[in-house]
């Protein structure tokens, strides 16, 4: 399902609590800076005290988000975000603008990557695999990983976020922060051998 | 999308940026010649400025175009006089 209206996206935006059940509380609202233009903005509270901090301009002209900025706290933490800011100073990160830096690569350890601990994880030898525009410009986080993982020295995010528009992959976020809850041991179902940390 | 459509747009933005601009004691346009040189850190605000101000300049950009083929029609039709310019109702969806 594909939108490209105001209202459409209201409607998305404010049934997200009602679509997922594991989110608490939603300050998320939309306020329009012109006729084609908006801001997203607010924080959905999931168990666990997982939040998801958003802020999206949104281009209803041409269908698109222009720019974003998702960030996920657990317990006031920030363990993983994700924009498009520019880092030209890390090599590593000067044209990866957009990466999602996830517990779940690092093992043994209770904390997120941190942006310089991120070079450590790059492999520069691959060969960079062609991206079309479809796949060079899609914010849904289970792409921005794929594509971490296609190209993980050098890969341009800059550029718009069309596939956002479509409604199955504009949830991703939501489900970015619920993996997060997941992947927290204590939150999973029991699995043999495996016990969740004191 | 209508002139007055894309001037909105840029009201719109302006006041964003104003807001931003007045908090930091920064024009928009310095701001974004440090972030394009890695010179700012990485902060929402910073984040919304970049997102404003790209989005402003493409804006900008796209009412130029349209403005100049709405007055290449309002030269073609005034011929040697003076331009004939109209109020907004009577020139939406044309431009």
């Amino acid at each position: 399902m594909a939108f490209s209206d105001i209202r459409t996206y209201s409607a998305l935006v404010y049934a997200l609590p009602e679509r997922y059940p594991t989110i608490r509380h939603s300050t998320l609202a939309l306020a329009t800076i012109g006729p084609t233009l908006a801001k997203l903005e607010g924080r959905v509270t999931f168990a666990n005290e997982i939040v998801l901090d958003v802020w999206e301009l949104v281009d209803f002209d041409i269908g698109c988000i222009l720019n974003y900025s998702y960030e996920i706290y657990r317990a006031g933490e920030k363990i993983c975000w994700y924009d498009p800011f520019e880092h030209p100073h890390i090599p590593e990160l000067r044209h990866a603008q957009d990466m999602l830096f996830l517990k779940r690569r690092v093992a043994h350890r209770q904390h997120f990557v941190h942006h310089q601990n991120l070079r450590l994880q790059m492999r520069r030898h691959r060969k960079r695999q062609p991206l079309t525009r479809d796949h060079a410009i899609c914010a849904s986080s289970r792409v921005v990983r794929d594509r971490v993982s296609i190209h993980p020295a050098r890969i341009t995010f800059r550029g718009r976020i069309n596939k956002f528009f479509h409604l199955r992959e504009r949830h991703d976020f939501i489900e970015t922060a619920f993996d997060v809850y997941l992947f927290h041991p204590q939150n999973r179902a029991v699995q043999k051998n495996i016990f969740a940390p004191r | 999308m209508t002139l007055t459509e894309l001037i909105q747009d840029i009201h719109g933005l302006a006041a964003k940026l104003t807001q931003l601009e007045n908090r930091y004691s920064l024009l928009s346009a310095d701001f974004y010649y440090l972030y394009r040189a890695g010179q700012v850190e990485q902060t929402r605000d910073f984040i919304q400025w970049v997102g404003y101000y790209e989005a402003k300049l493409a804006r900008e950009a796209r009412y130029r175009e349209l403005m100049y083929n709405y007055l290449r029609e309002l030269r073609e039709k005034s011929g040697q006089g003076a331009l004939r310019l109209l109020p907004t109702a009577a020139v939406s969806g044309g431009a």
